[in-house]
């Protein structure tokens, strides 16, 4: 068995069909990945809460009307799929609403834009999509690693070396949590780099749940790396 | 002379004490051992820092894992089979990849050397867009060379060269441009021919030593011989 076989994208292109685990790890999916698939329909200049229906809605008919099923088990990774067919839902929706009366059900809007994902700046709908993709995945192993500290019984350690996570800390700051948490500078420097190694690993787990071979993880860590300097 | 290339030569080197020695004389391999990790610091610094930690903070995890190297060994954990350039660069990547959630604190490692120096060092030699891999690599094929010239400046001193020594130290691993020998001996107030001969001397002489510090990590004449191109190709990829 290859170790890509039970990630959710695999199970969920395996099955094609309808089985309940098929369905479970789809909808894991669709949950992570619903800030990403937001911030696109954002930066396309939806008002917000045009957007978060769009986006609801989208979500409920990928899951209700199995659009998985028109993946190609053979290739292709789940961000990509997401995307093509989120595009096309929203041309769609566009159609929906222009024939539904002039003017259209969903405004658009370009003055009360979010700014961390409005179409502010010049990238694109696309780019934005990348990186609100990689903090989806940052956030999810980050989750993961918050669920392995509690359990065991480490969160307050947790929360405190998490802030080093992302920014490397400088000297002051390490002084001072050490003397915090009554260690020796020493330790909750090796602490960190383990816990930074930890985060590395579990995006690496992340990433395999939407992807389905090595070529395919590799690029996504790239992809990852150019939007997130932390983990380079 | 060539000491090193007889087999039986090996025998009080230290890795090849450590690999002897295994499961005899515990107390002197850890500390054949020990001594060899402290004296390898640099490579294991460099490699933190090119995981992207400050300065002091790498200086604290070298420490930390050569504390860890030492508790290890004294602790009965079996003695390393294999080269010892691979072997704490194995332990190093066990050790950084460690449980998180389990805190021991370390000691202070006796040898340690100042930040400022690994970092003077590190600020010199790094090569931009290196692996950490390539860092431990390259920094330790460099500390390999840099303990060859500080024990060539040692005997200068000894024999009252000091000033011989520096003025053809630039030229150990180049040769001059025509003029420079005359120069020099200009400036050292010899005659040409001497310095010619100096050189060429230094030159043997350093070679000798650079083959005694690679001595101290492999365990045969052979290990020697695969050692010294691995280090030499480190050095060359990055020119």
């Amino acid at each position: 068995m290859g170790r890509f076989d039970t990630t959710r994208w695999s199970v969920v292109l395996r099955a094609r069909g309808e089985p309940a685990d098929a369905r479970a790890a789809l909808e894991v999916l669709c949950r992570t990945y619903r800030p990403p698939v937001l911030a696109f329909v954002r930066s396309k200049g939806y008002a917000a809460d045009v957007a978060e229906d769009l986006a609801q809605a989208f979500f409920t008919r990928f899951l209700e009307r199995g659009w998985h099923s028109a993946a190609d088990p053979g290739r292709g990774r789940f961000r990509s799929f997401l995307l093509t067919t989120l595009k096309r839902f929203l041309i769609d929706a566009d159609v929906e609403a222009a024939a539904l009366k002039r003017g259209g059900a969903y405004r658009f809007e370009s003055l009360d834009l979010d700014d961390s994902i409005g179409p502010g700046t010049s990238e694109s709908p696309e780019r934005v999509f990348e990186r609100a993709w990689a903090h989806a995945v940052l956030d999810a192993a980050f989750a993961r690693l918050r669920g392995e500290a509690e359990r065991a019984g480490k969160l307050a350690l947790f929360e405190r070396l998490s802030e080093f996570l992302i920014e490397p800390p400088d000297d002051a700051d390490y002084a001072r949590v050490a003397a915090e948490l009554n260690l020796r500078r020493n330790t909750l420097a090796v602490a960190v780099h383990r816990l930074r190694h930890r985060l590395r690993e579990l995006v690496r787990a992340e990433l395999m749940e939407t992807t389905t071979d090595d070529a395919e993880l590799e690029d996504e860590l790239r992809l990852l790396r150019s939007s997130m300097a932390a983990l380079s | 002379m060539n000491s090193l290339t007889a087999s039986q030569n090996f025998t009080h080197t230290r890795w090849s004490m450590v690999q002897r020695l295994r499961g005899s004389s515990l107390a002197e391999t850890r500390r054949a051992i020990a001594e060899l990790a402290v004296r390898y610091w640099y490579p294991v610094y460099a490699y933190v820092r090119r995981c992207g930690h400050t300065p002091d903070i790498s200086q604290d995890i070298a420490q930390a894992f050569l504390q860890h190297i030492t508790d290890e060994l004294r602790d009965g954990c079996s003695v390393p089979h294999g080269k010892f350039r691979l072997w704490l660069l194995l332990r190093l990547n066990a050790f950084l990849a460690g449980e998180w959630r389990e805190l021991t604190d370390a000691a202070d490692v006796d040898g340690t050397p100042p930040v400022a120096e690994m970092e003077s060092r590190d600020r010199s030699e790094h090569v931009p867009g290196e692996s950490a891999e390539q860092a431990f690599q390259r920094s330790f094929a460099l500390e390999v060379l840099s303990r060859g010239l500080r024990r060539l400046r040692s005997e200068a001193i000894q024999t009252g060269h000091l000033d011989m020594c520096e003025a053809l130290e630039p030229f150990l691993a180049r040769d001059p441009v025509p003029g420079q020998y005359d120069d020099m001996a200009h400036r050292l107030g010899i005659r040409t021919v001497v310095v010619v001969m100096a050189l060429k001397r230094l030159r043997q002489r350093y070679r000798e030593l650079v083959r005694e510090e690679l001595a101290d990590i492999v365990s045969s004449p052979e290990e020697l011989e695969a050692e010294q191109q691995v280090l030499f190709a480190a050095l060359d990829r990055d020119r």
